[in-house]
């Protein structure tokens, strides 16, 4: 058997809907967004947008529409799932003040037969709130009629003639439910309007209609009343309609790409927002005249370009001309529409941007830096908004201020008001000098403090008891206290011998100070510092640091040479414990400090390594030593206090942050590139901060309180497809389509341009395929052109684009090394379309090596088909071709050469491999296995699932279990049996565990985002990463048996616990679901679910805890405490 | 006709809305994700959502069935009228068909 864990890393991110009504309050304005299957809730405020709530639904949103029935002061909001759960919310404040979320009603509206509508769901609600329409399945039109007062709401199906209906609405203005709708026949596409009798259930008659509307009609706008009627958008016209006339325009703008979303701008419906798929926005206005008998009604239609925003899903109009543009494709946005143009002549300016990676199509898992901390790329948006995204675990420093100064040494942050709780004063210490910054509010100037040196570098610096300041320099310690309202210098103490002070430690009344192997302990007096004692250690002295205890506190000691920690106890520096490091690297930077109640002792090398221990404070034993890498320099420790609890900060290239969670160390990147100094800061202006100084700059920031994930965007302005990862040349390559406009030449041909700059027009060099004329006929004006880019790994910068063939598509991308061949090469698979032939016929596999600045293709294999997948396989290459498994050979001749091939699918779409195993996965065929023998040179298929699943991505686990995820957004995990006793029983695989994940997953790589650091393990192995359409990164890893029956019994409670928004139940949203079976979920725990545990209030974790047994590690089971459960958990929430 | 036109009184709910909005700094990315909902308390629901489970071909014979014997006896006028123009039978062979 396999368990497997599921999470998700990264909620999805793409808007699927959006509304604005007063939900919250009668007088909030609100935007409520759909994200698949979260909603977020939004108040509009002078400061912008502020969010307010999310809901997890179980249930993907299929549609989502707001109405207010006219009894209540507030707008509901009708949402309808993609497996048919309908439910109308409301948002409302509790008794606790807090936001609640009720569900007014609920149930599902699924038919046991009918056909899905190919055009998808559609959902409209009455203006009047008097009726709820769904067009579910073909030929047949659902109403829900909102009866207040029943506690059924009996939904009924009506006969539709229309079978292919485009898109419905409700008129306005009507006395019963009337519809209006675009249908398509053999004919064209015809608008129709039904008047609904609400009592009987039926259709009474046909208002009006209008036949032979624009082919390609496809948006209606319902135009509130008097005015009444509908819009009708097509492609190239839009029309009015209100039953009687119609006017009819056919706006020259709108003419080039298809409009795919609207929203009304002005209650009285005479302005209207159109979005169209290159990302445009246009404002359309009903123009109006006066009639005889005083009405009005529409005279003409104006449309105006207003400028680019994101390519929208859907939109609506928020407030003052603020605009809420939701995406798929990639970033949604905050737009301002204003009538005066801004420098680039757009009339909407861009305000706020939200960040999203739909749709996520590939992506690679790197270590750059090769320290174990994977960064997650991926190729993301589509069109104008693609984009890679560079994606990395964290926690994140907040900037607040930035002061540019090289050269620091050193950092401190004191006090010098008097009584004052805040910290007003930054001493910086360099080579020979040290200069004192004042923070003046939030401002910054440079100030003296009398009695300071500041002509040589400081060691260390501090407020130290009788409210003094303590100086320790090269020379000797320095004493500063306050006389009247002047600092001075009070008392110092300078060191004897030859040898300088290097290093020092110091608490409120003690300071130790070593100067090459002599250790000093002085007393910090009022205005007099007296020597209390001094050894002398067998090496010099390279760190050190005092622990707690005041006069008889432990000092711990790293020496050079011998590479050891000495322990010492004050006040007769009595040698307690040594502790020697193996290695050559002498330590760097030493910290004792009290975590959670546990003395540690830290001792950080040259190298980026640290060394750590349990101390026992009374005997100074150094105990559970560990190691781990934090980076690759020489780290400084420092502690620091946010939130009341004390941290560690490491100082490196690649700085860390240390904490304690249930008495275990975490460590934690930080979103940085280089700290080498740090302090705590807590002024007034900058309070709970840290300054934390770069070889160029101070920063002051504050930091997150938990890790999560960092997003950074390379634009590309064109769409990436596939990407690969070569570290011999320190490169990425990425597969990107960009589409060009052929625009009509004067010679009569047509030459295609690029319609902006993106990565590929804008490469630093460029070769392949030069722009040719288009041979395509007039209609088809846009053509797609896929180029490979080069990108260097570290600034991203296009290095290089590769142009291929007109009519050629990439298909996959690889790095591989082939044969005895000790360059690297990017191998690219393509299909080369002709629009009349049902699949791809011809391609070509494509090698290129990049090389010193130059990419040279070294080899093509003409192949017959689709190269939809790529792999490195023994030295070879694998690639999936149309139905086919080919295995080529990379011969000393440098040509490609076919070895064997294996025929048994549909279309092979991918492939992933291990050892001699690959895993085939099937366009409708699901997962097979096939084993390649070397020694025939041949493909023998060992095992197969035989269910038709359409398969969307798949992944080996490890040797006989295989993750494969299918196009209805579910997983399933299917397993060989190597040990049946038949051929039959080896042959099928069978399956180890199914669920709904709710996402199409496009993309599933081997690895994690988190390090797996020495005491930060939680018991899971072999994770894989998901990405998926909608945006969202996954995890999936195997767990063991016990682990898997326990968090069983922890997922069961919760669904108990938390309520579902909906009354969907937590079995029916995970039970895997096609459109041929459904069948409960099994095999996987649902990560999600479970890590909502640490949300839950503590008298909701206790009453889940109730009565859940632990094995208390002995094999004796015993109640589970709610520390046990929020240990487990918190573990689990660490390994994403 | 001008853009100004087009944008002029844009709709406005509340006058101070986005008035401090700050893009001085340039295009602001919002980081900052809503806090989680999790209802933990039972709020039972107003109503239910039920789908009608009889065949639309059987409640429209029960209807007509019913059309049959109830029509001849009380609330006969208004009935007739009523079911008089749209009777099935007589727009089955409906004139639409040949205009779709």
């Amino acid at each position: 058997m396999a368990y497997h864990y599921v999470v998700t890393a990264q909620k999805p991110t793409a808007v699927t809907a959006c509304i604005t009504g007063n939900f919250t309050s009668p007088t909030d304005l609100n935007l409520l967004v759909a994200k698949v299957s979260r909603l977020e809730m939004y108040l509009v405020t002078p400061e912008g947008l502020r969010p307010m709530k999310e809901i997890g639904l179980y249930g993907r949103v299929a549609k989502m529409k707001l109405f207010r029935p006219p009894y209540e002061k507030k707008d509901l909001v009708f949402i309808l799932t993609a497996r048919y759960n309908a439910m109308i919310l409301e948002w409302r404040t509790g008794a606790n003040g807090e936001l609640e979320v009720v569900t007014r009603a609920h149930g599902n509206v699924a038919d046991r037969i009918g056909k899905p509508s190919e055009n998808g769901i559609l959902a409209v609600i009455d203006p009047q709130a008097r009726v709820i329409g769904l067009r579910l399945y073909d030929g047949l039109f659902k109403i829900i009629p909102l009866d207040k007062d029943s506690t059924e709401l009996k939904a009924a199906s009506l006969r539709l003639e229309e079978l292919s209906v485009f898109d419905v609405e409700f008129l306005h203005g009507c006395s019963n439910p009337t519809l209006i709708l675009i249908h398509q026949d053999v004919n064209g596409r015809h608008i129709k309007t039904h008047e609904i009798n609400l009592r009987d259930k039926e259709f009474m008659k046909i208002p009006w209609k209008q036949d032979n509307v624009e082919t390609e009609a496809s948006i209606l706008i319902p135009v509130p009343s008097p005015l009444g009627g509908a819009i009708v958008i097509g492609q190239e016209s839009i029309v009015y309609h209100d039953g009687q006339s119609y006017v009819a325009v056919a706006p020259p703008q709108i003419k080039m790409t298809p409009i795919n979303c609207y929203c009304r701008v002005d209650g009285k419906g005479l302005r209207y927002l159109l979005g169209d798929i290159a990302g445009r926005l246009f404002m359309l206005l009903l123009e109006l005249q006066d009639k005889m008998d005083g009405t009005q009604s529409v005279k003409d239609l104006k449309v105006e370009l207003l400028g680019d925003v994101p390519i929208p899903e859907c939109m609506t109009y928020l407030d003052n001309g603020v605009v809420f543009v939701g995406s798929r494709l990639g970033d949604s946005a905050l737009v301002r529409l204003s009538a005066a143009r801004d420098e680039a002549w757009q009339y909407v300016q861009p305000m706020e941007s939200f960040t999203s990676l739909a749709p996520i199509v590939d992506m690679c898992v790197v270590d750059l830096e090769r320290q174990g901390q994977n960064q997650l790329i991926t190729c993301s948006g589509a069109f104008k908004m693609g984009s890679l995204r560079i994606i990395r675990n964290g926690i994140g420093i907040q900037e607040q201020a930035s002061i540019d100064l090289p050269g620091i040494k050193g950092m401190w942050a004191l006090t010098t008001t008097p009584d004052s709780p805040y910290h007003d004063t930054l001493v910086l210490s360099f080579v020979g000098q040290t200069r004192v910054l004042m923070l003046n509010g939030e401002e910054v100037e440079e100030t003296e403090i009398k009695g300071f040196l500041s002509d040589r570098q400081t060691f260390f610096t501090g407020n130290v008891c009788y409210d003094q300041l303590l100086q320790v320099t090269d020379e000797g310690m320095r004493l500063v206290a306050r006389r009247g309202a002047e600092w001075a210098a009070a008392a110092e103490w300078k060191v004897g011998g030859a040898r300088a002070l290097s290093v020092v430690a110091a608490s409120e009344t003690r300071a130790v100070a070593a100067a090459g192997p002599r250790l000093y302990l002085v007393a910090i007096e009022q205005h007099r510092l007296t020597l209390l004692g001094e050894v002398c250690m067998e090496e010099e002295v390279a760190c050190l640091d005092l622990g707690p205890g005041g006069d008889e506190a432990l000092l711990g000691v790293g020496l050079w040479t011998d590479i050891s920690v000495r322990i010492l106890r004050l006040p007769d520096l009595r040698p307690l414990h040594t502790e020697k490091l193996s290695g050559e690297i002498i330590p760097r930077s030493l910290l004792i400090c009290v975590l959670e109640g546990v003395c540690y002792l830290l001792c950080a090398l040259g190298d980026g390594s640290m060394f750590y221990f349990t101390v026992d404070q009374e005997t100074g034993v150094l105990s559970n030593r560990k190691r781990v890498t934090l980076g690759t320099q020489p780290t400084v420790l420092r502690s620091f206090r946010t939130l009341s609890t004390t941290n560690i900060f490491a100082c490196s290239d690649r700085p860390t942050v240390i904490f304690s969670s249930n008495h275990k160390l975490v460590f934690s990147n930080v979103n940085l590139k280089e700290v080498t100094h740090m302090c705590s800061l807590n002024a007034q202006a900058y309070p709970d901060s840290l300054a934390l100084a770069t070889d160029s700059t101070v920063t002051i920031g504050t930091i997150d309180e938990i890790q999560k994930l960092h997003i950074r965007t390379v634009p590309l302005g064109e769409t990436p497809r596939r990407i690969a990862y070569q570290e011999a040349s320190q490169t990425f390559g990425v597969i990107t389509m960009r589409v060009d406009r052929a625009e009509w030449g004067g010679g009569g041909g047509a030459v295609a341009g690029p319609v902006r700059a993106s990565a590929s027009t804008a490469a630093a060099s460029s070769s392949g395929a030069p722009p040719v004329p288009a041979k395509h006929a007039p209609a088809a004006l846009d053509l797609e052109l896929h180029n490979l880019l080069i990108l260097d790994h570290h600034t991203f910068e296009v290095l290089h684009a590769h142009q291929l063939m007109n009519g050629e598509f990439a298909m996959s991308l690889v790095s591989c090394k082939l044969g005895d061949d000790p360059n690297h090469y990017f191998a690219v698979g393509t299909a080369i379309l002709n629009p009349e032939e049902s699949e791809p016929k011809a391609g070509r596999i494509l090698l290129f090596h990049w090389y010193e600045g130059k990419l040279t293709q070294v080899g093509e294999k003409e192949i017959k088909g689709a190269c939809y997948s790529l792999v490195e396989f023994n030295g070879k290459l694998l690639a999936s071709i149309n139905s086919t498994v080919r295995l080529f050979e990379w011969t000393s001749e440098k040509e490609l050469r076919l070895e064997c091939s294996h025929f048994n699918n549909i279309v092979a779409l991918y492939l992933k491999t291990k050892g001699d195993f690959i895993l085939v996965g099937d366009l409708m065929r699901s997962m097979s296995l096939l084993q390649y023998k070397q020694m025939e040179g041949s493909f023998e298929e060992i095992a197969r699932d035989y269910s038709p699943n359409w398969m969307t991505a798949i992944e080996i686990l490890d040797d006989d279990t295989f993750l494969g995820a299918e196009n209805s957004f579910n997983l399933f995990v299917c397993q060989k049996d190597s040990a049946a006793t038949t051929d039959e029983e080896r042959q099928q695989m069978g399956y180890m565990g199914q669920f709904h994940i709710g996402d199409m997953v496009n993309v599933m790589r081997r690895g994690a985002l988190v390090a797996q650091l020495a005491d930060t393990a939680a018991p899971v192995a072999r994770p894989v990463l998901l990405a998926t359409v909608a945006g969202a990164i996954g995890l999936v890893v195997q767990i063991s048996q016990e682990l898997f029956e326990f968090l069983l019994q922890l997922e069961e409670r919760l669904t108990h616990t938390i309520k579902s928004v909906g009354k969907i139940t937590h079995t029916f949203w995970r039970s895997f679901n096609t459109d041929i079976k459904t069948e409960p979920a099994e095999g996987f725990i649902d990560g999600d679910l479970i890590e909502s545990f640490l949300d839950l209030s503590r008298e909701m974790q206790q009453e889940t805890v109730q009565g859940l047994q632990i094995d208390d590690g002995g094999g004796m089971m015993r109640n589970a405490t709610v520390d046990d459960l929020i240990k487990i958990v918190e573990d689990l929430t660490r390994i994403h | 006709m001008s853009v100004m036109e087009f944008l002029k009184d844009l709709p406005s709910y509340d006058e101070h809305n986005f008035t401090l909005f700050n893009t001085d700094h340039g295009i602001r990315n919002c980081s900052k994700r809503p806090s989680i909902y999790l209802p933990t308390k039972d709020i039972p629901s107003d109503q239910i959502i039920v789908t009608e489970k009889t065949n639309i071909l059987l409640r429209y014979l029960h209807q007509q069935w019913e059309k049959k014997n109830a029509s001849p006896k009380k609330r006969d006028q208004s009935h007739i009228e009523q079911n008089g123009e749209e009777s099935r039978p007589r727009k089955r062979p409906c004139l639409n068909s040949p205009l779709n």
